[in-house]
């Protein structure tokens, strides 16, 4: 039997399966393939824009011209207290050890506090400092360089009052999980300018991540190329961006291309932007190996950063991770996220006691704090980058009183109602205060913001309508700031 | 929430109520000064009267959703001032509504300034809720986020990308640009030398840490659009401070960790006074 015949043969028998049977069964699968597609089309799965699909971290356009190109995101996971660093309150230090009025429990839920708590003075002094007159603690000594640089916003309110939700709502607009974070909104919508590096980098510190887990840099629904880059100031940056043993660089590079050749076939088959994705991120990683060990490298900076930083190459902590921030952002990083734990002051033990744990927290942030902003002044990068600082709430004015028995070290539960947060850098007032709380601390009497209104103040800074900065998502448009949130115009220079 | 706080509340919805009483009025009112002759099928001063009674309780609300703090002071007390005059003008003018009635001017001032007051309120109120730049934001030209690149043709982006370059457009829809050159990895000259066909699109040029020389900069001088320069990390020295001098727009250069001593900053001071520079740290 010729080859011709057998061909021939094979063809026909194929006819054969093509029967009214046939085709009926297969349109069975394919209407269901068709109505997932549709369903997933609303998932994100369909892009919506060619372009940028392809090159997801390319530089868009934003809105209008961008006051700031890059933001320095300085959260204290924990929550700092207020009222012993930024929040001077005489009046709640006259009411030191008296029993909280009923007025100011009732209605109210706390994380710990039961029954009657007492008020706690400011345990630390107070002082104006700049030609502002901020009020500043005594636990701040080095932030009173910087103070006229900075803006206070001293009547922050949320409506988490535990830590992961809070810093969740904080960082995506959401106690929920899955929502994008700040960061990935950012890149989505500003790209990269410099393809060697994330446009999000992630940098921890404290020895532990921050109670909402890594879901506080997540991409949620945006594709996954948005999402932070966590790399590490001691060690390898970025886990698992080296070469494994007998693999050389060319090796590598050979590899990763025909790998992303697959994934561009499967691209067109399926059109999936996660495909997209993956690619972006095999060759983003690929050209890390070579870009990352060197921005993240801190051992060359001269004698004096390290002075004015605090810092100690080769050690996780809060300097070194500012001074990379300051790297970073100097290198094009669109987005640095650090995140420092350490912060939840109840008092149950030294380490969280106000006069003890908490001011050693204090001075390790102070000092790399103030010499992050001075170090961007400097170099003229502080008009290009928004510094924000900040905790996911605040705390009592009430001393804490665990089950309904004071605890033994000096602490406060935490507290939603009125925080302090502050911004400095492009486009943003200098040495001034937005917001006034009660004579105790306890509630905003003027100024209040919400997390939504910081949000949208940030991206107002970058160029975006907080409102218009949306993705398409289980069919509606999402935006960071959910349906809330208002431009902190008062503190808009 | 406290009884005072859910009234407050209810202001964005009872403010339409005198807001559509007192139109009708208004209007009503316009077509008789237009035509003398015409009969009103209602009561002009008993609509305006029940528009300024509504007016009064919508000022009330509105003083009591103030209370919570929520709103930018500056534009909550404008919106407030203009709340009280509107309310107390409407009362007026029902009250000398019918007498004015016959004299021409008066009556046409009268009807117009109600006009204005109304939409003036009505817009600051609205400003305050959507945000100040709402209502423009329909007609602004760069709302849309595009692609600003757009002014130039792909093979022009290409022909940018290709010599390295990033391109990050200012903002949309203005086709200015802002070119980075973290990525540049062949000759930095000749990267340049690419740019100089773009004069009019360059605004601002990054090429910290790029591995230039000052004569590799000899191209920008035909980017005549630049206003920022960041020349930080380069091997830029005095020598580049002529060639900085005659860009006219330049109003920034960053040269932190730059050989650009502190005489070649006093000379860029000199002449260019109201440049901001970061010098050599």
């Amino acid at each position: 039997m010729s080859l011709e015949t057998l061909i021939h043969e094979a063809h026909h028998t194929s006819l054969c399966y093509q029967t009214r049977r046939h085709f009926l069964h297969q349109c069975k699968t394919g209407m269901g393939a068709m109505a997932l597609g549709a369903f997933l089309n609303g998932c994100g799965w369909s892009s919506t824009d060619g372009s940028s699909a392809e090159q997801p971290l390319r530089p868009k356009a934003p809105h209008f011209p961008g006051k700031v190109k890059s933001v320095i995101f300085l959260h204290m996971a924990g929550a700092p207290s207020q009222l012993e660093m930024f929040d001077f309150k005489p009046e709640l230090a006259k009411m030191d050890g008296l029993p909280c009025p009923d007025s100011f429990l009732n209605g109210k839920k706390f994380a710990f506090i039961r029954g009657v708590p007492s008020l706690l003075g400011p345990q630390t002094q107070f002082n104006r400092y700049g030609e502002s007159g901020t009020w500043l603690s005594d636990n701040l000594p080095e932030f009173r360089k910087v103070v006229d640089d900075v803006c206070l916003l001293k009547a922050v309110n949320t409506d988490q009052f535990n830590h992961a939700p809070a810093q969740l709502l904080m960082h995506c607009g959401t106690a929920r999980l899955g929502r994008p974070s700040m960061g990935s909104w950012v890149t989505y919508g500003l790209g990269t300018e410099n393809s060697n590096l994330p446009g999000f980098v992630v940098l921890t510190s404290g020895g532990r991540n921050p109670d909402a887990g890594k879901s506080v840099w997540g991409s949620g629904f945006l594709p996954s190329v948005y999402q932070g880059v966590q790399c590490r100031s001691e060690g390898d940056p970025v886990l698992f961006l080296k070469d494994p043993n007998g693999l050389n660089r060319d090796m590598r590079k050979a590899s990763i291309e025909t790998i992303n050749r697959i994934n561009e076939q499967s691209y067109e088959e399926y059109k999936d932007p996660e495909i997209i994705a993956r690619i972006a991120q095999y060759e983003m990683a690929f050209k890390m190996q070579i870009t990352v060990p060197e921005v993240m490298s801190i051992a060359d900076e001269p004698a004096y950063i390290h002075e004015m930083y605090g810092t100690v190459p080769g050690q996780e902590s809060f300097a070194n991770n500012a001074l990379l921030a300051r790297k970073l952002v100097e290198r094009g990083v669109r987005f640095v996220q650090l995140f420092d734990w350490g912060w939840d002051s109840h008092g149950t033990d030294p380490g969280t006691a106000l006069d003890l744990g908490f001011i050693q927290k204090c001075r390790e942030n102070d000092k790399a704090v103030t010499a992050l902003l001075l170090d961007l002044k400097q170099r003229g990068m502080l008009e290009e980058t928004l510094v924000v600082w900040g905790g996911e709430f605040g705390r009592t004015p009430m001393q804490e009183n665990r089950d309904g028995k004071q605890n033994y070290h000096k602490g406060r539960d935490h507290h939603s109602d009125a925080f302090t947060m502050w911004m400095a850098g492009g486009g943003i007032k200098k040495g001034y205060s937005h917001g006034e709380t009660d004579p105790i601390g306890y509630n905003a009497i003027s100024g209040k913001v919400s997390v939504y209104d910081i949000q949208a103040t940030i991206l107002q800074q970058l160029g975006f309508h907080h409102e218009e900065l949306t993705y398409p998502f289980q069919g509606r448009n999402f935006r960071l700031t959910d349906v809330f949130g208002n431009v902190i115009d008062e503190i808009i220079a | 929430m406290n009884l005072i706080e859910f009234f407050g509340r209810l202001h964005p919805v009872m403010v339409h109520l005198p807001i559509g009483i007192l139109l009708l009025a208004l209007t009503l009112d316009g077509v008789e000064w237009k035509n003398p002759k015409f009969q009103s099928p209602l009561n002009i001063q008993f609509i305006l009267w029940i528009g300024s009674g509504a007016a009064i309780f919508s000022v009330l609300s509105g003083y009591a959703l103030s209370q919570n703090g929520d709103y930018p002071i500056d534009q909550l007390e404008q919106h407030k001032r203009l709340g009280y005059i509107t309310s107390i003008f409407f009362l007026f003018y029902a009250a000398v509504r019918n007498w004015m009635v016959s004299k021409r001017i008066g009556h046409l001032t009268l009807t117009l300034c109600g006009i204005l007051l109304l939409i003036t309120t009505g817009h600051k109120g609205g400003s305050l809720t959507h945000g100040e730049g709402y209502l423009y934001a329909l007609v602004e030209p760069n709302k849309d986020q595009k692609n600003s690149t757009a002014t130039l043709t792909d093979e022009e982006v290409k022909s940018i990308e290709d010599a390295g370059w990033v391109i990050a457009p200012i903002a949309a829809g203005d086709g200015k640009l802002r070119i980075v050159g973290f990525n540049i990895e062949g000759s930095a000259q000749q990267a340049l030398k690419q740019l100089s066909n773009f004069p009019d699109h360059i605004e601002e040029l990054k090429l910290s840490y790029a591995s230039i020389t000052n004569a590799d900069l000899q191209s920008i001088r035909s980017l005549t659009a630049l206003k920022k320069i960041w020349l930080d990390h380069t091997r830029a020295s005095d020598s580049c401070i002529a060639l900085l001098l005659e860009l006219e727009k330049l109003n920034y250069i960053n040269l932190t960790s730059t050989s650009v001593t502190e005489s070649g900053i006093i000379q860029l001071k000199q002449k260019k006074p109201r440049i901001t520079i970061y010098p050599a740290l």
